[in-house]
Parts: C-alpha cells; sequence; structure tokens
C-alpha cells in the first residue's frame, strides 16, 4: 500500500479536506438561541398545565384519581372530598412534582375529561427545588402564560384525540376528541 | 469607594460568568442532550463554555444523569477537586430528585451530596432548556457581590 | 517461579523477570470519553496493557426490581431509559416480549410504524457512535456532522410523538398515536440526503490513512470466539458470521421488508466500522420501503391492555353493547395476563437485547430480566484489549459500543 502512487500524492488526506471545505461555504446549521428559537412541533411534552374551563375559570378536574394511578413515579397527589346528597367529588388540592416526573404523557392521554396538558413550554428551570413543585394555582398560572401566547381559537392536543386507537381503548368523552375554546 | 468596589465586582462577575467553563458529569441518557447542546446545532461554544475534563481546571459542574450510591463518593471528590468559586447545575429529573427510580441504590436527588445552583427540570431536558438554565446560571453569577480574595470560600452548611 | 499468562496469547509476563515492571492504575468512572460510567483497572506494562478488570455497577438503579411494582404499561417509560440512545427498539423489545405472553398481534398498520421508527432509531444510534468512537480516535469534524443529522432524526421523533430522546411510543399492542402525512413526506425527503452524508463519512474516514492505522488489525476476535464470548449484533458480524434476529427470527413487518445484512471478514475494528456503515445503509432502505408500503387501518390491536391498568386481579371490564355500557367484574380465578414465562429477544442497535418476563396472573410483572448486549461485550473486553496500548484500549471500548445504562439497568 506504501508504493501505491494514491498513497503518495496524499490524495486520501485531501479528499477529506476538500470535504470539509465545502462544508465551510455552506450555511451553518446553528440556530443562534436566545434570539432565534425552534418551531416546537405541537403537542411537544414540556410543563404541566392544569386547563381552565372557558365558562366555570375553575379546573376542569373530577378527581376521578386516574392520573393518579398511571403516573409511573407516582409525581401526582390529589385531595378530593365528596358530596353528602349526590356523591359527586369535589378537587380541593393537586399536587404535582415536576422534578420527579418523566414527561411520558400518560396522565393527558388518560384523563378523561382532558383537564391535564403537558403544553410546549420548556423553560422553567429554578434556583431552588420548591420552585417546581407545583400546585393547583401555579397548574392554574401556567395555563394562562400558555394560553397567552397560542395562536389558534380552539385548542388540542395529539393526546386528546388519538388518531388511530380503536374507540374500545379510550374513555368515552375522547372518543369525539375533545376542543377547549380559548380565544374569542 | 463603594463606587469602585461596586464597578470592580461588576467586571469580576462579568468576567466569570462569560467564560464558564463545566467538568462534564455525564452518567446517564442526559449526558446525550448535554452532548448535543454542546454539538452542531446549540453550540455552547458561542457562550464561551467549553467542556473540560478535569475538575481542576473547571468552574462549574453539570450533574447529568442518575446518580447512584455507589458513585456518590466519586461525586463528592471530584467536587472536592474543583477549585473556588464553582457553581452547580442539577440537570434533569434524576439528577434533581431521583426521578422515576424510588429504589434502594439511587440517591434521591443530588443535593442530598454536593450543594445545587440551578435545578433544570425535564427528562432529559432539551438542549435549548439546558442553554437557558446556564444563562440563568450567568445571571446568578451577575448578581453576586463581593466574592472574591479571601471571602471567595464560600461557607455552606450542608 | 510465578509466572502469569495472559488471556491473548502472544504476551506473558511473570513476576521473576527483572526487567518487568507492573503499574496498575484505574481508569475511572469519570472520563472525558463519554462512554458512560465504567471503570477499569488496568495492570500496565509502560503503556502495554497487561491485564484488565472492568467494574460495573455505577449505574445500577434497580430497574428489574422496580418492575415488580408497576404494571405492564408503566414499565414501558422505564424501558426507555435502558439503551438511551435508540430508545424505540428497547420498548418494542418489550412491547412484543408482553403481546406474546397475551397472545395478540399489532395490525399491520402498527407493524409497519413500528418497524419504520425502530430502523430511524437504529441509525440515530450509529451515528452517535461513529461520533463518540471518531471522537476518541481523534476526529471531532465527524463528531459535529453526525450530531446535524441526528438533530434531524431526532426532529422526526418529536413530530411523531412529542418528545425527543426518551419517546415512550410503542405501545403494548402497537403503537400509541398515528403519524401526519406531512411528517411522512418529510421522512421520505430525507432518505435521499442522508444517502450523500454516508458517502461523506465514508470520504473522510474510510481511506483515510490514519484511520486505517489506528482501526486495522486492533481488536481482533475471530467468528467462533466471538460466539463463545456471547458477542452479537454488529460486534459479531464484523467477524464474519451472518446472525441476524431480524433475519433468523423476524417479528414485525420485518418479513415483508427485503434488505441484507452486511458482514465483515477479519474481526478487527475497521471491520465492525464498516459493518455498521453499511447497516445505515439497510435501514434507509428498509424505511424507505415501509413508507411506499404503509397499509391504512388503526395502529393499535383491540385486545391491547389498558393504561391504567389494575395491579391485582380484582378489576372490572366495561363493555359497550350497544348503547348499554355493561360492567363486568372479574372474579379471582380470572387473569389480567396469562401466567407463564417468555423469553423474546429483538435486535438492537448494539446486540441482541432480550426481555424474559414472569408473570403470575396479576397486573404486574412477577420477575422482568433484561439481556442487555453492553453487559456481556464487557466480558469480552480483557481477551481483546490485553497487548494493545492504552490508546488501543480506548478505540476497543468504542468500537464494542457499550452503553452503561444498558450495562448496569
Amino acid at each position: 500500500m506504501r508504493r501505491d502512487p494514491k498513497y503518495l500524492i496524499f490524495k486520501d488526506l485531501f479528499g477529506g479536506l476538500l470535504i470539509t471545505l465545502k462544508t465551510f461555504f455552506r450555511k451553518p446549521v446553528t440556530v443562534q438561541y436566545p434570539k432565534e428559537r425552534v418551531t416546537i412541533f405541537p403537542s411537544f411534552r414540556g410543563r404541566h398545565a392544569l386547563v381552565r374551563d372557558p365558562e366555570t375559570g375553575e379546573a376542569k378536574c373530577v378527581a376521578c384519581l386516574k392520573c393518579v394511578q398511571v403516573c409511573p413515579s407516582r409525581c401526582i397527589e390529589v385531595k378530593f372530598e365528596v358530596n353528602p346528597e349526590t356523591g359527586a367529588r369535589k378537587m380541593l388540592e393537586y399536587k404535582l412534582e415536576a422534578l420527579r416526573c418523566i414527561y411520558c404523557g400518560y396522565c393527558e392521554e388518560v384523563c378523561p375529561v382532558g383537564a391535564i396538558v403537558l403544553t410546549e413550554w420548556f423553560e422553567y428551570s429554578s434556583r431552588d427545588r420548591a420552585g417546581l413543585i407545583f400546585d393547583k394555582e401555579k397548574l392554574l398560572k401556567n395555563w394562562d402564560e400558555f394560553i397567552a401566547k397560542y395562536p389558534d381559537k380552539l385548542y388540542t392536543n395529539k393526546f386528546w384525540n388519538l388518531k388511530g386507537i380503536p374507540e374500545i381503548l379510550k374513555p368515552a368523552p375522547k372518543r369525539e376528541g375533545i376542543w377547549v375554546k380559548v380565544k374569542e | 469607594m463603594e463606587l469602585f468596589l461596586g464597578k470592580l465586582d461588576d467586571l469580576i462577575n462579568w468576567a466569570r460568568a462569560g467564560s464558564l467553563w463545566p467538568v462534564t458529569f455525564g452518567l446517564a441518557c442526559c449526558a446525550i442532550e448535554m452532548m448535543a447542546a454542546g454539538a452542531s446545532r446549540n453550540d455552547l461554544d458561542r457562550f464561551g463554555i467549553i467542556f473540560r475534563a478535569s475538575p481542576r481546571q473547571a468552574d462549574c459542574m453539570i450533574v447529568a444523569g442518575t446518580l447512584t450510591y455507589k458513585m456518590a463518593p466519586i461525586l463528592r471528590r471530584v467536587y472536592d477537586q474543583m477549585s473556588h468559586p464553582r457553581w452547580v447545575v442539577a440537570m434533569g429529573s434524576c439528577a434533581c430528585s431521583g426521578g422515576i427510580f424510588r429504589t434502594y441504590a439511587t440517591v434521591q436527588g443530588v443535593d442530598e451530596i454536593v450543594p445545587v445552583d440551578i435545578y433544570v427540570p425535564g427528562c432529559p431536558p432539551r438542549p435549548e432548556a439546558l442553554i437557558e438554565g446556564l444563562l440563568q446560571l450567568r445571571r446568578k453569577i451577575r448578581e453576586e457581590k463581593r466574592v472574591w480574595g479571601a471571602n471567595a470560600r464560600k461557607e455552606i452548611n450542608l | 517461579m510465578l509466572e502469569k499468562k495472559s488471556i491473548s496469547k502472544e504476551f506473558t509476563y511473570s513476576f521473576e523477570d527483572p526487567f518487568f515492571s507492573p503499574f496498575e492504575i484505574q481508569m475511572g468512572p469519570q472520563h472525558p470519553s463519554t462512554h458512560g460510567v465504567l471503570k477499569l483497572n488496568l495492570v500496565l506494562e509502560g503503556e502495554k496493557i497487561v491485564d484488565l478488570e472492568p467494574v460495573v455497577g455505577f449505574l445500577h438503579r434497580g430497574v428489574e426490581k422496580l418492575a415488580e411494582n408497576l404494571n405492564y404499561a408503566q414499565v414501558l417509560p422505564l424501558t426507555d431509559r435502558l439503551d438511551y440512545i435508540s430508545a424505540m427498539n428497547n420498548n418494542t423489545g418489550y412491547a412484543l416480549c408482553v403481546e406474546r405472553l397475551l397472545g395478540i398481534e399489532p395490525p399491520p398498520r402498527g407493524k409497519y410504524l413500528r418497524t419504520m421508527v425502530c430502523e430511524l432509531a437504529r441509525i440515530a444510534s450509529h451515528l452517535l457512535w461513529l461520533a463518540t468512537h471518531a471522537l476518541d480516535i481523534g476526529a471531532m469534524t465527524v463528531f459535529l456532522y453526525c450530531f446535524r443529522e441526528r438533530e434531524i432524526i431526532l426532529n422526526f421523533f418529536e413530530k411523531i410523538c412529542g418528545a425527543r430522546l426518551t419517546v415512550s411510543y410503542p405501545r403494548i399492542g402497537g403503537v400509541r398515536l398515528d403519524v401526519e402525512e406531512e411528517v411522512l413526506e418529510e421522512i421520505y425527503n430525507f432518505i435521499p440526503y442522508m444517502y450523500a452524508k454516508i458517502e461523506e463519512y465514508e470520504g473522510l474516514l474510510s481511506e483515510n490513512r490514519i484511520w486505517l492505522d489506528r482501526t486495522i488489525g486492533i481488536g481482533v476476535i475471530s467468528g467462533e470466539e466471538a460466539l463463545a464470548y456471547g458477542l452479537t449484533g454488529p460486534s459479531l458480524r464484523g467477524s464474519g458470521i451472518a446472525y441476524d434476529i431480524r433475519k433468523h427470527f423476524p417479528y414485525d413487518a420485518y418479513p415483508e421488508v427485503e434488505f441484507e445484512v452486511p458482514v465483515g471478514k477479519n474481526g478487527d475494528t475497521y471491520d465492525r466500522y464498516w459493518v455498521r456503515l453499511q447497516e445505515m445503509r439497510q435501514s434507509l432502505k428498509i424505511v424507505k420501503q415501509c413508507i411506499e408500503k404503509l397499509p391504512e387501518g388503526p395502529v393499535c390491536a383491540e385486545l391491547s391492555p389498558d393504561l391504567d391498568m389494575p395491579l391485582f386481579k380484582r378489576a372490572f371490564k366495561a363493555e359497550a353493547i350497544g348503547p348499554v355500557t355493561l360492567i363486568a367484574f372479574l372474579n379471582e380465578g380470572m387473569e389480567l395476563v396469562p401466567k407463564g414465562e417468555l423469553y423474546s429477544a429483538v435486535e438492537g442497535a448494539k446486540g441482541e437485547l432480550g426481555f424474559y418476563l414472569v408473570s403470575d396472573g396479576t397486573g404486574r410483572p412477577y420477575r422482568l430480566h433484561i439481556r442487555a448486549p453492553s453487559f456481556i461485550h464487557i466480558s469480552a473486553l480483557k481477551r481483546l484489549a490485553c497487548g494493545h496500548f492504552i490508546a488501543d484500549l480506548i478505540a476497543i471500548i468504542g468500537t464494542l459500543d457499550i452503553v452503561m445504562g444498558e450495562c448496569d439497568r
């Protein structure tokens, strides 16, 4: 191999350098982060938020505890009270530890009324641990912050309208899909 | 006199924040996103952040991934070998709290071992989220007062 | 007379020899090459490695024990974190194991989508392997180029299911969501671009004299010895044995797509590199066929278990019969998942990834064991590295493609 003429004129090394030189004149792929941002495709699994019902202004959660049961890292805690006459449940407290969460999306997939959602917000680092334990008020505020920047009038999420999954596996209100009106 | 010390503070903090050199402590999945943050699309070199291998030459430590009890003494040893001033960023769910791994072998949060300055949530956090966490660390460094000279060793109570 | 023979046959050492001075050093768990937390106890003579002992367990998180406390659907995000570089393959392996135990099969569209996504994950894994391997040997440009392509693939994953790295996209019984048409078109247009990029990597590395000097003849292992050590995947195919689970025990849509299995000749580092590059090309061929042949229909089987499957046997099951919903209670004798044990394997990006599942009828596994290829490849490290220098050791760790998340579980 050492006598091969291609070896003597350094053809392999120059070939590599030519490739690198060609890349030098192409447009760089770097996205200058704080000034330019990448557009996040909808339904990215980011910060959690409790959906505010457009009529009542409160959270939609009915305290069925399905999200508590299905979370693989057990990061959700819900306290509720039962009305003695009607038997209806009312959610009192909702605590979610964002530092335990693995962002799998199971809670938003299994919720029958579409009360919890994982928004596309991902810039929320904090200086202490207590800032990342979300209670009900903080989660509703997350929703308001997210909706302030949302362009459309109706909000929906890929995990609320599961395409391609047979009907029997979806909870009943999700069979036609859930849309939430967020702006007039 | 106060004005002079204030300006000196600004200068020193600007210099420290502008060239933050982390020692990589990439343990698990978050290490891959940390590598992606340093690679072509989101370039950390624009911020002056170069990954150094040795703790003696580094300013901050990014703990990326799950910390187990077997690895904890080594983390403490590397942290002790870093020279002052030093900061710690806990990246990802497993480093901040134990994450999904509530088991016998996992430390439930790196702040049981070292003091943490910034927590970056996500599993794993996007590279842009890590960059935002580092930018917040820079803001925190800029706000420090009189941390130089003999005062550079911050007393910590663990 | 104390004489020790190291495993590599051409190199023996003896403590009586006056010129022999062993030097023990630990290449500790935190080192700048990016292979995770692996500690190696090395015995060196000068720069030559005489003995090597790997110490693993620095990332042992107790995944198998944790799986005994979660139900079958909750274990799926946990398996993401094993071989975190190509997460789709682990999820598919686990989902396949539970499906075989339950006796259900995903619908055709679900199978094709799973195959397509697994092959994309394999390309992403090989890109990261090439990036870190080349970076360790010294070629830093290749690192940046490979990550540029990897970002595009992770972007596709984000568009399909919402997360980049630890997706939980396959589901027991199929896939979690359907893919939109625009995303399929974008992946289809990406394929010729990726072929051009693989040509670029070959132009940079394959004939480069520095690369050839550093990889030919390093870490040679013959076919029979590789089989004896239990190597699988590209590490085995580099030594001449064509064993691929996608051909021998096919699953999902692999019987219906055509592809070849590249096989190397000498069993050294250069051949393993060549095998992985050719595998990237074959994976692109599979992705193209999957998109062209994608059938219509649902993506998940009707009998697949619910996400909030109960942990214990006592449960209720709702059936919709016309306008009336009947709720029937399961009694203690009925099983949520049939009792029994099963081992099933898929071709992960690193080798044969196997799941051994023991079920006792309740909603959570009785025992889940994961056969991780990286753990088994580390046992061959001593045979491969003794007699080489430390710089070659870095190349050998890179070529075996070791991921500590998988090795330690």
